[in-house]
């Protein structure tokens, strides 16, 4: 019997750990291991080791510090933005206002878009003079003739606002599936309680989604660190560094200036804090999904 | 305490008429039992009344109020759902006391009314579970306690037992009349179960297409069904109707006659048959006879053995009870 279940495991699960651990675990070790080394690939000349030297150094690197501030601000404000609209997008779909059933279709679209494509799209949109937002703002009788994306502050936000465009109708989505779970009855009651439209979702809806909202907000941190090909095609990582998250700036030290055991260490430090923040919440949602397959 | 009048209410949805017109009075302080088949416009008139429906036409009194055009809130109503409809994230107190704290009331007066409910309904231990700790029966009477606490003149119940199993749900019914002779509040009920509507109510409402058949006591709709739909729908098992001569002989196009006023004779007899099967009921026995006019009838019997299967039989009635039709109504 034991015997058996251990062939088991090992028939079942080995390949897949096998390869997850190829694909994640492998080239966490080779980063790690990279960092420790001074590598000169222009040289041809063997690794050095260097130990934590390119740690230490990150610590006083002024442009690390700020692609950290950037990083959080592109995680923290898109992701708070993408709950907010999500969940106000979820209310109105459940509420079944008239042309919504058409909306559920068209909120997916930017979900299915790739994202170097929602880049592009959002560049095209704020061409100064002859993009969209200038036609929209025409509309209006504002000559709007500034490019959003040369200066420090409004590229930042044209990020944040695109990051918010492609995310908002997943949680959207995600959250309508909860509260569609929710019995009309527990509305009717809270009705007859004397809620008011406010009140029913502020203490029925929010917290019986809470599981969910709490998933959500963990998997759309963890994509709103992938935002790289959004940066790479609107901003550049620009201007004056204003977009540029810890990942774009070890994409240009490793690709563009060749530093590829300084960009490793910038890497590992960046895993070592998201590991640290979504940790908790990892184990949390592990927890949870074991008691309700229980 | 309050009573509910409805005059010409009507309820259309779209093209589709629900409840054609209709008018009821609701005495102050009865159980009031609203039955029917599925479809039947029960839970629908039991939704206008809550104000949980708008109203086509028509007029709703509650308290000699006109409530008609009055939020859900404002009815001075409580409502208990089929599904308890219980907040999962809340604890049986905070279930109890919503209502409450969405007023705004005293924390004294929240506390007192939801220990007061609590006591009557036996929840004082689980008032700190989660609803999902709870049996079926523990969640009902959770949702009677949010009823409760809102001081109601109208209880007002969906059928409320549908999810119990038989042996609770016949707790329950003793559990909530009890209820109403402690309370004395009006309450209206809405059940398909007609032995629900007899063993409850203090008057019944028989319901179908949106149409009262027959208001009355219990035993009233019982004795003297005012049409074959009441007749069929009120009893179990349900009555046997007879066309042809014998109803033409008593002056309507349809007789009907109760399962337990039907016997079965040695000599004689109206008619004849053979004994298709016998369901044992332990006190009773049912015994399905197929007549030799291939009509199926009904007749509950004092004990009978198995032997008697396929047997030839004579079945008779005394003549006071059969209840006649002629077009669709009684004829006395």
């Amino acid at each position: 019997m034991h015997s058996s279940r251990l062939r088991g495991y090992g028939l079942y699960i080995l390949p897949t750990f096998l390869v997850l651990a190829t694909i994640t675990i492998v080239p966490l070790f080779v980063t790690f291991t990279v960092s420790l080394f001074l590598i000169d690939v222009t040289s041809g000349l063997p690794p050095v080791w260097q130990g934590f030297y390119n740690y230490v150094s990150l610590l006083s690197d002024s442009r690390f510090l700020n692609s950290l501030v950037v990083t959080a601000e592109l995680i923290f404000i898109p992701v708070a933005l993408q709950l907010l609209f999500g969940l106000a997008l979820a209310i109105c779909l459940r509420e079944r206002l008239a042309g919504t059933r058409w909306m559920r279709i068209l909120f997916l679209l930017p979900a299915v878009i790739p994202p170097a494509v929602s880049g592009l799209v959002w560049k095209l949109f704020v061409i100064p003079g002859a993009g969209g937002l200038a036609w929209l703002s025409g509309l209006l009788g504002i000559d709007l003739d500034i490019d959003l994306l040369s200066m420090p502050a409004t590229a930042l936000a044209t990020v944040v606002v695109a990051s918010t465009w492609v995310g908002t109708p997943f949680v959207a989505l995600i959250l309508l599936s909860g509260i569609e779970t929710i019995g009309k009855d527990q509305y009717e009651s809270a009705t007859l309680d004397g809620a008011t439209w406010w009140q029913t979702h502020r203490y029925i809806s929010i917290p019986t989604l809470a599981p969910i909202i709490r998933t959500v907000v963990v998997f759309r941190i963890l994509e709103a660190l992938a935002i790289f090909p959004i940066i790479f095609v609107l901003t550049g990582g620009g201007p004056a560094g204003a977009t540029e998250p810890v990942n774009f700036y070890a994409y240009v030290t490793g690709f563009d200036y060749l530093q590829i055991d300084y960009a490793a260490s910038m890497i590992v430090l960046f895993f070592l804090a998201m590991m640290a923040f979504c940790s908790p919440f990892l184990v949390q949602i592990a927890r949870s999904a074991e008691g309700g397959a229980r | 305490m309050a009573e509910v009048s409805l005059a010409d209410t009507r309820k259309v949805f779209g093209t589709h008429t629900v409840i054609p017109e209709l008018s009821l009075s609701v005495p102050d302080g009865s159980f009031t039992v609203l039955v029917g088949p599925s479809g039947c416009g029960k839970s629908t008139l039991l939704r206008m009344i809550a104000g949980l429906e708008t109203t086509s036409g028509g007029r709703i009194e509650i308290g000699g109020r006109d409530v008609t055009a009055v939020t859900p809130s404002q009815r001075g109503i409580a409502m208990v759902f089929q599904s308890y409809a219980l907040y999962p994230h809340m604890s049986v107190r905070d279930n109890i006391s919503f209502g409450l704290r969405l007023a705004r009331r005293p924390a004294a007066e929240i506390d007192g009314k939801v220990r007061r409910a609590a006591e009557i309904l036996q929840l004082e231990p689980y008032l700190d579970r989660k609803p999902a700790a709870l049996s079926g029966g523990q969640r009902q009477r959770v949702a009677i306690g949010r009823a409760i606490v809102r001081d109601p003149g109208v209880f007002l119940f969906d059928e409320p037992l549908s999810n119990l199993d038989a042996a609770l749900r016949g707790q329950m019914r003793i559990e909530l009349l009890d209820l109403h002779r402690r309370l004395g509040s009006t309450m209206i009920y809405v059940t398909h179960d007609q032995v629900e509507a007899m063993t409850m109510a203090d008057k019944i409402v028989v319901m179908n297409a949106g149409r009262i058949e027959q208001a009355g006591s219990p035993l009233d709709v019982f004795d003297r069904p005012q049409s074959p739909f009441v007749a069929g729908f009120i009893g179990s098992p349900r009555i046997n109707f007879f066309k042809g001569g014998i109803a033409e002989s008593r002056g309507g196009d349809m007789v009907a006659v109760r399962p337990e006023h039907l016997r079965i004779v040695e000599t004689g007899g109206r008619w004849r048959g053979r004994i298709r099967l016998l369901e044992q009921l332990g006190t009773d026995t049912l015994v399905h006879v197929t007549l030799t006019d291939g009509d199926e009838i009904v007749i509950r019997a004092p004990r009978m053995g198995p032997e008697l299967q396929d047997a030839q039989v004579a079945i008779d009635c005394d003549d006071r009870h059969f209840h006649v039709f002629c077009d669709g109504q009684r004829v006395d």
